[in-house]
């Protein structure tokens, strides 16, 4: 799924992508987005990364139920539509920008600063649990383009499960293992010195296998000529280094 | 109740008896969704389908008519197998003609169609899978199929095999109620590859074709595949593709609604069918259902016979990464194949097939070349190739780079 945008498209998207940053933050900023107590991400858990750095993590993904939340109050445009079963749900289908549109409406309601988590924090939250990668099927280095072809099943159906239904780390941090790929804030790029997310045209995504996915992509469908199995479903969950009220 | 009247069902006492207690079981299953139906309009009346008169007269025909001769023929039996395989078989006819006999049963069964969004279907089919198995005869031989409808099961079915000549393709001759079993014996009189499927008579046509149940039957010439000039072509391994439109009804909130059994969704799906746009367009029953690690292995060298059935819908496949070198679009084995094509035209109702030989390694995917349907709708599969790479036909001279403004 690592299309190369055109370098006039790659600006644009940025420009977008920003756009809606800033208006979302300045729009949070001067009307407190009325109605209601502030909201904070719910279940935020304590971790200490092998840096040293300690991290406030959100034990499971944004919930259909907090998006929602977001979605009623105006601040994240896209509507998710939940299983009538009263289970929770991971919010999935959202893209790179939707995800930034949620993380400007809970900061400015909550007056946090929470973000993405880099790809190195994910990985380092989620390594204990994730399963060993298998090895390429293709070694050649003329065949590098098919390599990552994915012959084995990643171990778990592709079905969305409710919330808390995948393994729990150490720490208490769910469904890293889980068949939602969460977006992180490392821009994918030729270039390494280019690393500004607003001239982003692709991020990292935590999950079962690496992926990368361009920053609009919703559904990643399974089909046509990407050599491999995409990504189930997109979501993301919050960090921050700030601790938060109710944190445990 | 006026008692309907159903092809083929007019003239046994057991089956009349049979029928008054299916249709009554019947009336009772289908009972709930009519009733559920949103649908304005009234009922369809029950209607005999074909006349009475008519059924009348095939079957006097069908008395009248003396004995088929069979001397010099031998009997075989073919292991029928699941798709994208076929069954063993001979490209070259050695001996003299054949009887082939095969056994099918009409399965239904609860069947993922994308397992990312929990969407499913009660598929109606041969033998368990989508499509069914492909079935494989010389030209002169003889099908021989035994075909039997499980007594758990909750509708009637019969098969048309486009193939054959007479009797509605066999359809007529071939309905069958829950807990019977029929014998059907047709000639293989034209080379090449054609549709099978389920017509078990007006609105359960296409509702039985649209759940699963259509294949692909194979007649090969006696002295296999040629390229219309007296060369001869042969294959390594056969690649079978059903290509299979689905129109999954949904709920108010946009999900795919789920049944408790077969027969549960039929006003909801011909409500979705009159809409003409499939929710999803498969290859093998399921999205995915070729790729990954199901995903079709070859080798360099190595010839493949893509046969790709499409009984309701016109498609468009194209092998992304090669070609089909010979190409039978109309799937008639006595015409002259088409060379070289980049994408070849399967019409709705037929098979055709297109010959590739692999010259490079890697990943190539077998698409249905309405992109929109290969991505979105999950009309892909995938061959993984092994094999050394040929930097003589393609090779990537700079990687990419950053460049100077």
């Amino acid at each position: 799924m690592t299309a190369h945008p055109t370098t006039q498209s790659r600006s644009t998207g940025a420009s977008l992508a920003l756009g809606l940053v800033v208006a979302g933050a300045i729009a949070g900023a001067a009307l407190l987005w009325p109605g209601g107590p502030a909201p904070l991400p719910t279940g935020l858990v304590r971790v200490s990364l092998p840096s040293g750095a300690v991290l406030y993590v959100q034990r499971t993904e944004v919930t259909m139920r907090d998006w929602a939340r977001c979605h009623d109050e105006g601040g994240c445009s896209l509507g998710i539509r939940s299983p009538r079963d009263g289970k929770e749900y991971p919010a999935t289908g959202v893209s790179f920008v939707d995800a930034q549109e949620y993380i400007a409406w809970i900061n400015a309601r909550s007056g946090s600063q929470f973000r993405l988590p880099t790809k190195a924090e994910w990985y380092a939250l989620a390594d204990e649990v994730l399963p060993e990668t298998p090895d390429p099927i293709f070694t050649a280095p003329e065949l590098r383009w098919a390599s990552a072809y994915l012959m084995e099943a990643p171990g778990v159906d592709r079905a969305l499960h409710p919330t808390g239904e995948f393994s729990t780390t150490s720490t208490g941090v769910q469904d890293l293992d889980g068949n939602v790929w969460e977006w992180t804030q490392d821009c994918y790029d030729g270039d390494p010195a280019r690393t500004d997310p607003a001239s982003c045209p692709a991020f990292i995504m935590g999950g079962l296998h690496e992926s990368v996915m361009f920053y609009l992509v919703r559904d990643p469908a399974n089909g046509g000529c990407a050599s491999g199995l995409p990504p189930a479903h997109l979501g993301f969950r919050l960090v921050t280094e700030t601790r938060p009220d109710g944190a445990l | 109740m006026t008692k309907p009247i159903i092809p083929g069902m007019g003239m046994a006492n057991r089956r009349s008896v049979l029928r008054g207690s299916l249709i009554a079981a019947g009336a009772v299953a289908l009972g709930g969704g009519a009733t559920l139906a949103r649908a304005a309009r009234a009922p369809m009346p029950m209607q005999p389908r074909v006349p009475e008169r008519l059924i009348q007269i095939q079957a006097e025909a069908v008395a009248a008519a003396p004995p088929a001769d069979l001397t010099g023929y031998t009997r075989v039996r073919q292991e029928l197998v699941a798709p994208p395989f076929a069954p063993v078989h001979e490209q070259v006819a050695t001996g003299g003609p054949k009887i082939i006999e095969v056994y099918m049963e009409t399965t239904e069964r609860l069947m993922t169609v994308d397992a990312d969004t929990g969407a499913e279907i009660w598929a109606l089919t041969f033998n368990g899978s989508v499509p069914g198995p492909l079935i494989i005869a010389h030209e002169g031989d003889y099908v021989e199929l035994t075909l039997r409808n499980p007594v758990d099961s909750v509708f009637e079915h019969n098969i048309d095999f486009h193939a054959s000549t007479g009797a509605l393709g066999g359809g007529a001759l071939t309905h069958i109620f829950p807990g019977e079993e029929v014998v059907l014996r047709w000639k293989a009189t034209r080379p090449g590859v054609f549709t099978y499927h389920c017509a078990p008579g007006g609105e359960m046509i296409p509702y039985h074709v649209c759940h699963g149940m259509n294949g692909t039957m194979m007649v090969l010439p006696r002295d296999g595949l040629n390229d219309g000039q007296g060369n001869p072509l042969r294959y390594d391994e056969i690649a079978y593709f059903g290509e299979q439109d689905y129109y999954l009804p949904r709920n108010e909130d946009g999900r795919y609604k789920t049944y408790a059994a077969a027969g549960d969704d039929y006003s909801d799906s011909l409500e979705a069918m009159r809409g003409l746009i499939p929710t999803h367009s498969v290859f093998n029953g399921a999205v995915g259902a070729l790729t990954g690690e199901n995903a079709l292995r070859s080798k360099v060298g190595n010839t493949v016979l893509m046969i790709h059935n499409q009984a309701n819908r016109d498609t468009r496949p194209h092998l992304i990464g090669g070609h089909g070198n010979f190409v039978w679009e109309t799937g008639s084995f006595n015409d002259a194949p088409a060379t070289n094509n980049e994408t070849w035209f399967i019409r709705g109702g037929s098979s055709g097939a297109a010959l590739y030989t692999f010259e490079q390694p890697g990943v190539y995917a077998y698409v249905n070349h309405n992109l929109i349907e290969a991505v979105l709708l999950g009309a892909t599969a995938h061959f993984v190739v092994e094999g050394d790479w040929n930097n003589a036909l393609m090779e990537q001279v700079v990687a990419p780079r950053t460049f100077e403004a």
